[in-house]
């Protein structure tokens, strides 16, 4: 056994971070007799703003082993196909990030190619028509995407709309009940190492030292340890993401349909989000604070509600941004103490993964390695820097001009690599693979349509690429209809959890 | 404006690789491609191609056999890195397989620490099947051992060249033959206007691809791109190609070793084997050399110069330098000729129709600039490994650091066995991992799956594995039985 081997690890802070590190760590390190300590405060509120995801929070419940209908049914969660973008690019302009693919590549070629020659040539179908998501997502319908990859049905994946405060309570349970130890308490000093500065132990409220060897910071904006003891350095965002408040307020569901997909519509100076759950709906109001008073952005808010609001608005504040290392001598940031980005693209939690997933993968010993610790940094980084771009980017590319708040981001510049993204796909619609999401149809979507199609697929006649396309569409058509109502599904496979945990126990 | 002309100056397995790249996917009514062959030779005289040529040959619709049948190419399995100090074959495909989720690098490291003699290698089929001298294609069955095989060619350019030529010109590519005698640029913009031939023509283009080898004609003389140079890369300047009959126990396998003057590459095709000694001219005089080449049974021995040395730019304006005319790189473990292969992918993926082509040529040289920065790191680590076997190297390292890059992929591997992340995939992480160990770097601590691991069961499992794995490989035919097979059945 490797004397270095780290013994005990304490999480300080719950909420969704700590405790989807804690069920992580405990879940890889059980065989390895790993204490885990998570210390945290019932006095001390949580974010959990972060109901929408994206479908990589499926790979992280299959890790814990976490059967999806009761994950379902235990956070109160709905089925999610994408995200719909409203008067992003222009007032009045709609289209959908979906969670699958556009048609398929031809030739070598793209797809959007082939779509834009066709538009150039007429067409009047915009892209939504080509991604079985988008097209499902618009209808209400949701099923569990085939298997079988010659099927249409498999062309598409899924994710969640969920109750981030039900999922941490759930993941508590999990952890606790394979061992981690959960303590309540409020950190009131942080005891170092005279020659290292590596941290020792923390002192709670009651008294009690908690000693570790490896530290994880889950303590939100705050970053109690990151920041208030090891004082990293903060990299400001918010001349690209110049938002800086929210209201969260949760209101009845619409009796019409239940949408799978996360609605995000702009506003003068911000956007709204619109996640459905089971129970109830959840909105919030991210907007730019210098552009709008905290009265007009809640009465914008409340106004736009499907149905009656279910608690009092709250607010939060927050500034785009990261630490330059989430990682320093033995403590570990994980989620807003790291970084925060606003949820537009439901990447909250997925970064959230993303720290836990690079900590298993760069997992220490006590020798706490520099290169080690430096590629975790460096890693962590350059995803943080892709999901801001990217982010950054639904803000550049719009025409509006009502408002100074789009003015501004209209005018703005944006980081070199993100403009050279832009103008190649401006100029002819290449995509870097490497980059987030279904690039080219947030692009498009939000106006920014390539001036030139690929000449190489000048080697198809029109009447040839149109009867393709048609196809496709039909072919998405004809699934579509046939699919069942996302509401139906879910109530059916709730009712059949229910049923099943009845006769477990009979 | 549409692209409707491309002319393709300098030949070889360079410009008939890009010719029939650019022809396959460019419609053949509305563009015409040609290529300006004067029949120089590619630099080297070999290639050792890893299993991503059966991509780019898919990509071409040229089949495996028209390649084997009518040149003196072998198969190949890997690279032998072998000399005095060490002893270790860098192949591509699987090494070993999990142990009940274990990754088996843990594992074979916790093995190393319980005092197994073994290497990383035999747990390989692809080297275990190579040293025994034996091949044979994977089977398509993912259950069958043999499915994980990747195998690689041995390539005599100029034979290769003549096929690619043959092909190129069935996909409508027009071949000039005759020689550059000007190039014309537009005083305008300082794009090329067109180029003069000696045979009296004179053609123009939208765009032209500079494949004249280190001469850079177009890129570099014409339209006046700078070349930077790495010093480690100058310590080698010189290099004597040779052949000699290929011996009775040939593997399927290029050999690499460094000597006190360079080093020296032994590539086995069907009926020969060519050895290329790279050196430097200011420590060894072509007749040394010449005396050692002949102590190998070299003979036909030809020396020329070797210049490393790569462009600030790749693509400017309306020509594109492909091969050594863009960047000049040491043949170690990624053959020149294979990032020829990438560019013209690369390429075409981003040529497409429209008045300015700026974007995609920032985002061609940036590509490729991430490309030559892996390669370049790999062969600095590599040279760095060599260090004690070469006074040069030896040297440039005792003044020179290595750069921050290499030493931090040093530093990660030496630490945790981790690599860093890298966009570009010339080279798979396993194969860095075969790489460092065979240089004796382990690193220093184990996954902590692997150290609560039952000692024995694992050795168990690694004997289990290695003798699997023997016996499989044992039932391979020979190589040298495999190649004659498939040229009787012609």
């Amino acid at each position: 056994m490797n004397p270095n081997t780290i013994k005990k690890i304490v999480i300080v802070g719950g909420g969704t971070a700590g405790w989807m590190t804690a069920a992580a760590l405990i879940k890889k390190f059980s065989a390895s007799n790993i204490q885990i300590v998570l210390v945290e405060s019932e006095t001390i509120g949580t974010v959990g703003v972060g109901e929408s995801t994206i479908p990589h929070i499926r790979h992280f419940n299959q890790f814990l082993g976490i059967d999806e209908n009761v994950f379902v049914s235990e956070t109160k969660a709905t089925f999610k196909l994408g995200i719909a973008f409203k008067n992003w690019g222009t007032l009045g302009s709609d289209y959908i990030h979906p969670f699958g693919p556009l048609g398929h590549d031809i030739s070598g070629v793209e797809f959007h190619h082939y779509w834009l020659r066709m538009q150039r040539e007429g067409s009047p179908y915009s892209l939504d028509h080509y991604s079985l998501a988008a097209m499902a997502a618009r209808a209400g319908k949701f099923q569990h995407p085939s298997s079988d990859r010659e099927n249409l049905l498999s062309t598409y994946s899924y994710a969640f709309h969920f109750d981030a405060a039900l999922y941490a309570k759930y993941l508590r349970n999990y952890s606790e009940t394979k061992g981690v130890v959960r303590q309540e308490g409020i950190v009131v000093e942080t005891k170092l190492d005279s020659i290292t500065g590596f941290i020792q132990s923390i002192v709670l409220d009651s008294g009690l030292v908690v000693d570790g060897d490896l530290f994880i910071d889950c303590t939100g904006f705050k970053g109690l340890l990151i920041d208030k003891v090891l004082h990293a350095e903060f990299e400001d965002w918010s001349q690209w993401l110049a938002c800086d408040k929210a209201i969260a307020v949760p209101c009845e569901s619409s009796a019409k349909m239940l949408t799978p997909y996360t609605q995000a519509t702009a506003h003068s100076a911000g956007w709204q989000w619109r996640i459905p759950l089971q129970h109830r709906t959840g909105n919030g109001h991210v907007y730019a604070s210098d552009y709008m008073s905290e009265d007009e952005a809640t009465a914008i808010l409340l106004n736009n509600l499907d149905g009656a609001a279910l608690a009092e608005p709250r607010s939060f504040s927050f500034k785009a941004g990261q630490r330059k290392q989430n990682w320093i001598k033995n403590c570990v940031a994980i989620g807003l103490a790291g970084g925060f980005l606003e949820p537009l693209e439901s990447t909250s939690i997925y970064l959230i993964q993303v720290g836990i997933q690079k900590l298993i993968e760069f997992f220490p010993d006590k020798s706490f390695f520099s290169a080690n610790t430096a590629e975790f940094n460096c890693q962590v980084d350059a995803e943080y820097v892709r999901i801001r771009d990217f982010i950054i980017m639904h803000y550049k590319e719009t025409r509006r001009e009502d408002s100074e708040f789009w003015l501004r981001c209209k005018n703005m510049n944006v980081p070199v690599a993100l403009q050279q993204r832009q103008d190649l796909f401006n100029q002819c619609g290449g995509v870097d693979r490497e980059q987030y999401g279904v690039y080219e149809s947030v692009c498009i979507g939000q106006g920014l349509v390539p001036k030139h199609y690929d000449f190489k697929i000048n080697q198809h006649s029109s009447e040839n690429i149109a009867k393709y396309l048609q196809k496709i569409r039909v072919d998405i058509n004809a699934a579509v209809t046939q699919m069942p109502t996302a509401k139906q599904y879910i109530e059916k496979m709730i009712a059949a959890s229910a049923l099943a945990v009845q006769e477990g126990q009979r | 404006m549409t692209i409707k002309n491309i002319v393709i100056v300098g030949g070889g397995a360079t410009g008939w690789s890009v010719a029939c790249l650019l022809a396959k996917n460019l419609p053949r009514e509305l563009v015409k491609i040609s290529v300006v062959d004067d029949w120089r030779k590619d630099h080297g005289q070999v290639e050792f191609a890893r299993s991503s040529i059966h991509r780019f040959h898919e990509l071409i619709g040229l089949h495996e056999k028209q390649c084997m049948l009518n040149t003196d190419a072998s198969f190949s399995l890997g690279l032998l890195c072998q000399d005095a100090h060490k002893n270790y074959m860098l192949v591509e495909g699987a090494y070993g397989a999990p142990l009940e989720g274990i990754d088996f690098q843990s594992v074979y490291y916790k093995s190393v620490l319980l005092g197994s003699p073994h290497s990383l290698e035999d747990y390989s089929l692809n080297a275990v099947a190579a040293s025994l001298g034996r091949f044979g294609h994977p089977v398509a069955d993912p259950k069958s051992i043999y499915s994980s095989i990747q195998y690689g060619l041995h390539l005599e350019l100029d034979a290769y060249s003549k096929v690619l030529s043959a092909h190129a010109l069935a996909l409508g590519v027009e071949l000039i033959a005759s020689d550059l005698s000007r190039v014309n640029l537009s005083i305008k913009d300082v794009a090329i206007e067109s180029i003069d031939l000696m045979n009296g023509m004179q053609l123009s283009a939208d765009l032209f691809i500079d494949c004249t080898g280190e001469r850079s004609i177009l890129l570099g003389d014409a339209m006046g791109v700078a070349s930077m140079a790495d010093p480690l890369d100058k310590k080698f300047d010189s290099v004597a190609v040779g052949y000699r009959p290929l011996s009775m126990d040939a593997k399927p396998v290029t050999q690499l070793m460094t000597t006190e003057n360079g080093y020296l590459k032994i590539t086995p095709l069907k009926h020969q084997e060519c050895v290329s000694y790279t050196y430097s001219s200011r420590f060894s005089s072509d007749d040394f050399i010449k005396q050692e080449m002949v102590a190998l049974n070299v003979t036909n021995v030809v020396f020329s110069p070797l210049d490393c040395k790569k462009k600030t730019q790749y693509w400017v304006r309306n020509c594109v330098a492909m091969g050594y005319a863009g960047a000049s790189v040491h043949d170690l473990f990624v053959s020149p000729m294979s990032l020829v292969r990438s560019a013209a992918v690369r390429l075409v993926d981003l040529l497409t129709d429209f008045d300015d082509l700026t974007f995609s040529i920032d985002e061609y040289n940036r590509l490729t600039h991430v490309e030559l920065e892996q390669l370049r790191e790999l062969a600095e680590l590599y040279f760095y490994f060599e260090r004690s076997s070469n006074a040069a190297l030896g040297d440039h390292f005792n003044s020179n650091a290595l750069s921050a890059g290499a030493q931090h992929r040093l530093d990660l591997f030496a630490c945790s066995g981790r690599h860093p992340h890298q966009s570009a995939h010339l080279f798979n992480t396993i194969e860095w991992v075969v790489f460092f160990v065979g240089n004796q770097i382990f690193p220093q601590t184990c996954n902590l799956d692997v150290d609560s691991y039952d000692s024995k069961k694992l050795i168990q499992y690694l004997e289990s594995l290695k003798t699997a794995l023997y016996k499989a490989a044992e039932k391979m035919p020979l190589h040298k039985d495999y190649i004659a097979h498939l040229a009787f059945n012609k």
